[in-house]
């Protein structure tokens, strides 16, 4: 199997991006997190205003997974912004189905949103990796990319819901 | 000094906006770093699609800076997209002028925020800290804020310009 296109989504695929979304999640153990839904990617992804861009792998039908998917990989990004460089491309989830593993999309993915980054003139592409996914680690240092929390020292902070709420109401 | 305003940023503060960008890059001793102008400031934040948003913290004129500034404070953010929750507010900087710090501008700037992404509709507010920045972590632990590098093990990677062209140009 080696046939495959990659195109931006469009919003008859908001139901196979979710369930890919719920997929990658099953794989980090997480998948009852997701509490996203349809109608959120669609207002969210395919309004006026979208909050992220997706590129979607297609197989012809007479390739189609066990299940009958013919939607086999994404990834999800949107832009963000460095404050001493500018815009970036910050790539939020990438995956693709075991079964299709192997062939290249992965690659043709980075790629595509790589050519998307110089294009739309960001100055590089950030990302978060599990410090324990030494696959996808090895995956995206093989295509020269730096561990930025190693050399820089930055970590991840949130701030939820419920203390939002309590700060504003204060 | 105790009178100061919260007000969104308007095109004629970008010169007070890379200021203060640069206040704090120096302050982590990367001032050479920034090389944003404020010709990408204005395009990229006051365009059509503002890839960033930006409040600023002014005080009247009687109580102007040692260099003569009334916007003495800003906050940059946009929006991520979290696929497991949805829309999220990223805290990008968050400065204050040393000489303005203790009057509460630093929180009222929060509480803004807070607000802005409870009204739009987002989970949560992320950002990152350095961790070796002591004070700015006990600021935000205090106002619950939960380290994700350390609970669930996440690292920032970057692919630079460089990195990336080489990909756009294999086969």
């Amino acid at each position: 199997m080696d046939k495959f296109i990659l195109r931006k989504a469009e919003p008859k695929d908001v139901s196979d991006i979710l369930r890919l979304i719920k997929e990658l999640a099953k794989f980090e153990e997480m998948e009852e997190q997701v509490v996203l839904t349809e109608k959120e990617l669609l207002e969210d992804g395919f309004g006026d205003h979208p909050f992220y861009h997706c590129v979607v792998a297609e197989v012809p039908k007479d390739k189609q997974s066990l299940e009958g998917y013919t939607v086999v990989g994404f990834a999800m990004y949107y832009f963000t912004y460095d404050p001493w460089i500018g815009k970036l491309l910050y790539l939020e989830d990438f995956y693709v189905m075991q079964e299709f593993r192997g062939y290249g999309m992965g690659s043709e993915i980075l790629k595509m949103l790589s050519e998307t980054a110089v294009k739309t003139r960001c100055s590089g592409m950030h990302f978060i990796v599990a410090e324990w996914n030494t696959s996808s680690i090895e995956f995206y240092k093989r295509r020269g990319a730096s561990d930025l929390s190693h050399e820089e020292g930055w970590r991840l902070y949130e701030i939820d819901k419920c203390n939002l709420l309590k700060m504003s109401s204060k | 000094m105790a009178n100061f305003i919260l007000r969104k940023a308007e095109p004629k503060d970008v010169s007070d906006i890379l200021r203060l960008i640069k206040e704090l890059a120096k302050f982590e001793e990367m001032e050479d770093q920034v090389i944003l102008t404020e010709k990408d400031l204005l395009e990229d934040g006051f365009g059509d699609h503002p890839f960033y948003h930006c409040i600023v913290a002014e005080v009247p004129k009687q109580h102007q800076s040692a260099d003569g500034h009334v916007i003495v404070g800003f906050a940059m953010y946009y929006f991520t997209y979290d696929p497991w929750i949805g829309k999220l507010l990223y805290l990008e900087d968050f400065y204050v002028m040393k000489e303005y710090r203790g009057f509460g501008i630093g929180s009222e700037i929060l509480k803004k925020l807070s607000e802005t992404a409870v009204r739009t509709r987002c989970s949560s507010m992320h950002f990152i800290v350095a961790e070796w920045n002591k004070p700015s972590i006990d600021f935000y632990k205090r106002r619950g804020a939960s380290d994700l590098s350390l609970e669930e093990g996440w690292r920032l990677f970057k692919i630079d310009k460089q990195n990336l062209l080489k990909m756009t140009s294999e086969e």
